[in-house]
């Protein structure tokens, strides 16, 4: 494997070594496929395990047998002692909304929960409080944290800070407003940035109208109900500690396109920038290398004129599983300069068809190797 | 005696008249590039397009910028070839755009009240109030400066766009009178009019990809004004197509092609691995695609898998795409 050099640790390593591996990286990617195989690795090698995923398209899971019931669902897997929590977000948040009567009518609660989902990084801030929850009261040897797909790598860790922001911003907000829908108590005092305000203000009221933007600072301050701010920054408090503790590791996983290579190592450099501990980077669907020799593919590709359809066809087949390899070792190679040696590098082969099931998972798992050094 | 090639579905061609496409998708499904694609084959349509890039994406580098050979692109549209501009829109600039440019509101006073910690508190708190602004700008682009035949906008991905494009039509129910909700009500008019504005959704032949294609699909139908033009499922993988057709009118199997390709067992095993890997990977394909549930006409239409090689660069790879755009597609 190229960039395995001999001072890169293996996935094994780090998986033995780490209580709580959180794997995360752009979608499509395939991550929680992976991290389900991480999973089903800690659970043969180090006993009981956890999973802990949101996963929107469910098929996965579906196959694994979890339901819908609740916010967090558990579900064993096949004999292995490994248990699935799926979180869902959409739940907590209608059972959230249910309890909010007074809730402006203008906006419905199925746009209430997209503003929710979309803004404020709840469904990143659930995933991970079910991980405390998960990590304190049972006791699991190993726990793997699939994050969810979200609009970019940043916003599953930014969510808890961005929760904070989000309390502030409306707090800000709501005091830069109630000087317009309220009587500001220095209203004698004369202040140029009030009266630049007002400036705006009519230009608002002229496209917008004042209505308007009292509703969107109800709205916030509807939000802004839904959580108990105290036990949030308690809960923030622990999250952070335990993504920053020496139990966790961080695992980018991404698949041999530049695109997505480009992705993980932004990544990579975010998670460095608030010090927390990146693994290394998984790379999944990379066509398997299966030992031909370069010479093969210009050899078949040579001998096409004269041959016939089908065969051309075939050699042609046969060239793009080459273009494919070299492409592919390529941008790994690229990603592997950019790693530190402390980081590993591990491939994960396509397999013949889509991860659905737990044999597909036995399948992926298989290539972690297991002897230990 | 052999299983039947599988094919695509044939579909009608993608009808892409009008003013706005939305090209939209799961994240990592190559939705940048395809918009690019589309807005080339716009541009050799004879149509001066803007392409409109969101402020999401993270990375400043993409096949956007290679293509174009670019560092970063910005607020202010950049011409970057006779038929093409860049622009890059974000909900502070559209805001600034929206006060100081149309509203006239003096710069500095704009500065002063809504200093860069102020708007982004503002996009924080409330829900809406970024996606108004950018949905907003891409409505102004398309159908009210009138600079551009055709407004290409690389839209949020799938999990985000119904929210924008459900915005003005919330709004307008919020206010029902008033400049703005009159200004929304043109906006949906425009949106809603299959003649000038259409969605576009690529996908890719994978299990979850094709899950949130159909769900996007149907949300889109349920909330939003805005018809769905056409579905682009990329990376098909053509070749494989091509050997399983030819193979099919050949006659022979599989083994007994490889073994006249080559007399080597060793070199034997290593093309029939490889033909079976990839033949699996397209027959699963094809089922997923199957599996995709465009509503009667709208048509779904195939972009083949395309690798770079030394000779083939991205410059290849995006007027390749372009050009089996520009063959499935009408423009005018």
């Amino acid at each position: 494997m190229p960039g395995s050099t001999e001072r890169r640790p293996s996935l094994a390593e780090v998986l033995f070594e780490k209580r709580i591996v959180v794997c995360c990286g752009s979608g499509g990617v395939g991550k929680t496929s992976l991290a389900a195989t991480l999973a089903v690795h800690q659970a043969k090698t180090a006993g009981l395990s956890a999973c802990i995923t949101i996963d929107p398209a469910r098929r996965l899971l579906d196959t694994l047998g979890m339901n819908d019931s609740a916010n967090a669902d558990e579900s064993p897997v096949g004999a292995l002692p490994l248990r699935f929590f799926m979180v869902n977000p959409d739940s907590v948040i209608k059972r959230y909304l249910a309890e909010l009567p007074r809730l402006s009518p203008i906006f419905s609660h199925e746009i209430f929960g997209d503003a929710l989902q979309a803004l404020v990084g709840a469904q990143e801030f659930l995933a991970l409080r079910e991980l405390i929850t998960i990590v304190n009261t049972k006791n699991y040897h190993k726990v793997i944290v699939d994050t969810p797909p979200t609009k970019d790598a940043l916003s599953f860790l930014s969510s808890p800070t961005r929760l904070i922001e989000f309390f502030d911003s409306s707090e800000r907000i709501r005091r830069f407003f109630s000087g317009l829908f309220g009587s500001p108590p220095n209203a004698r005092t004369f202040n140029p940035f009030r009266l630049g305000l007002r400036t705006v203000m009519a230009a608002f009221d002229t496209v917008i109208g004042l209505t308007p933007l009292r509703r969107l600072v109800e709205f916030g301050e509807a939000i802004d109900g839904l959580f108990d701010q105290h036990a949030l920054r308690h809960n923030i408090g622990a999250i952070m500690d335990l993504l920053h503790s020496e139990a966790t590791g961080f695992v980018i996983v991404t698949t041999p396109t530049r695109s997505n290579v480009r992705d993980a190592l932004y990544f990579r450099r975010e998670l460095r920038e608030r010090h927390l501990h990146c693994c290394g980077v998984l790379v999944n669907k990379t066509f398997p290398r299966d030992g031909a020799p370069a010479s093969l593919a210009e050899e078949l590709a040579e001998r096409q004129p004269g041959s016939n359809p089908a065969e051309q066809a075939l050699a042609h087949v046969y060239c793009l599983g080459e273009n494919l390899l070299r492409h592919e070792r390529t941008v790994v190679e690229e990603l592997a300069a950019q790693l530190d040696p402390g980081e590993f590098l591990h491939t994960f082969s396509l397999l013949p068809r889509d991860v659905s099931d737990i044999q597909a998972l036995e399948l992926l798992s298989r290539q972690i190797p297991t002897s230990r050094l | 005696m052999s299983e039947p090639v599988p094919q695509l579905p044939a579909s009608s061609d993608l009808d892409l008249r009008g003013r706005l496409l939305v090209v939209t998708g799961k994240g990592g499904v190559g939705k940048t590039t395809v918009a690019l694609a589309i807005a080339v084959a716009a541009e050799r349509a004879g149509k001066k397009v803007l392409l409109i890039q969101d402020d999401f994406e993270p990375t400043t580098h993409s096949s956007l910028l290679g293509y174009y050979q670019l560092d970063t692109i910005y607020y202010e549209p950049l011409a970057v070839s006779a038929g093409v501009s860049l622009v890059k829109i974000d909900p502070e600039s559209a805001m600034r755009e929206m006060f100081t440019e149309i509203l006239k509101v003096p710069n500095l006073i704009f500065e002063g009240v809504f200093r860069r910690r102020l708007s982004r508190a503002l996009f924080n708190a409330i829900p809406g109030v970024r996606e108004i602004f950018i949905i907003g700008k891409v409505w102004s682009e398309a159908f009210q400066f009138n600079a551009y035949d055709l407004v290409v906008w690389d839209a949020p991905p799938s999990g985000q766009i119904a929210f924008y494009l459900t915005i003005p039509s919330l709004m307008e129910s919020a206010l029902r009178i008033g400049p703005i909700a009159s200004n929304c009500r043109r906006m949906l008019a425009d949106l809603g009019s299959p003649e000038r504005c259409k969605a576009l959704v690529v996908t890719l032949a994978e299990a979850l990809a094709v899950n949130e294609a159909n769900q996007l699909q149907e949300e889109l139908r349920k909330r939003t004004v805005v018809k769905l033009g056409g579905v682009l499922a990329n990376k098909v993988l053509e070749t494989v197509e091509w050997s399983l057709r030819t193979r099919e009118e050949d006659g022979r199997t599989l083994e007994d092609l490889v073994r006249a390709l080559t007399p080597d067992p060793d070199q034997q095993g290593l093309v029939l691995g490889r033909a079976r890997l990839l033949e699996d990977r397209y027959r699963s394909a094809m089922r997923q695609l199957e599996r995709l549930s465009a509503p009667t006409g709208v048509p779904v239409l195939g972009l083949p898998l395309m690798v770079p090689t030394p000779g083939q660069g991205l410059e290849q790879i995006i007027d390749a795409l372009a050009r089996r755009i520009s063959d499935h597609a009408r423009f005018d």
